[in-house]
């Protein structure tokens, strides 16, 4: 290993407390991406598809 | 170094992969719902396709000879929508409906595969020599409406379009009993 790298390996508690930490801003953008494209879905649905008449 | 990853506490992680697995499912969940219900709800069909025909004899005998295309009321009140697809044109080329009327589309083709839409609805159908594509659908306002052939059927395809025009249940009525039945002019 590196001398440069081995400055970053952090100590088993530093460790343990980062990966306690929720991914906060993972979920964040994966929610925020989700709710576009269901929010799009759902627009879509409501004002195009079902304005649009039924097919039997 | 194995050993220092293994014992890295991941219940975090694992939690937040969890409930996200949760959100997604429950939006796959909220959309199937949503498709099911208003399927179920309209008794939504997709157009069949599953009534032979002799594409050779459209013109000779049976349903789609030509004094029988077009709108037709039939004995017991419904109306039935008749068309014929052929390289390069619908017959007939404009077809009248009243509004807020209940039509079944009945159309085959004459040579190859072509397919049809109507412009402003969920109208789309593909029409098959050899069979007899129907559904049922109803236009709730009145207006013109285009119809365009959207299944490529050959060097003329650009051009096969014809119209859907939707007029007021009088006035359909009132073109219904002219003579040769409802057109568009």
């Amino acid at each position: 290993m590196l001398e440069s790298e081995s400055k970053t390996v952090l100590s088993d508690a530093e460790r343990e407390a980062l990966f306690r930490r929720t991914p906060a801003g993972a979920l964040l953008i994966a929610g925020v991406s989700t709710a576009v494209v269901l929010l799009l879905w759902a627009l879509f649905y409501i004002f195009v598809f079902l304005p649009r008449g039924m097919l039997q | 170094m194995t050993d220092q990853v293994t014992s890295v506490p991941d219940d975090a992680a694992a939690r937040a992969e969890k409930r996200w697995a949760i959100v997604a499912s429950a939006c796959i969940a909220f959309i199937l719902a949503v498709v099911g219900y208003t399927g179920v709800h309209w008794a939504t069909m997709p157009p069949s396709g599953i009534e032979p025909v002799d594409p050779t004899r459209l013109h000779v005998a049976g349903e789609f000879i030509e004094s029988n295309l077009g709108t037709q009321m039939e004995p017991d009140g419904t109306l039935v929508v008749r068309l014929i697809a052929q390289q390069y044109s619908f017959v007939p080329q404009c077809i009248v409906v009243p509004e807020s009327t209940p039509v079944t589309f009945r159309g085959t083709s004459a040579d190859v595969v072509h397919g049809f839409l109507i412009t402003g609805t969920n109208s789309n159908a593909m029409l098959v020599p050899g069979y007899i594509t129907t559904f049922k659908t109803q236009f709730s306002t009145i207006g013109d409406h285009l119809m365009p052939c959207h299944e490529f059927c050959g060097n003329g395809h650009a051009a096969m379009w014809a119209r859907v025009s939707v007029v007021s249940k009088e006035e359909f009525l009132r073109r219904l009993r002219a003579k040769g039945g409802p057109g568009c002019v």
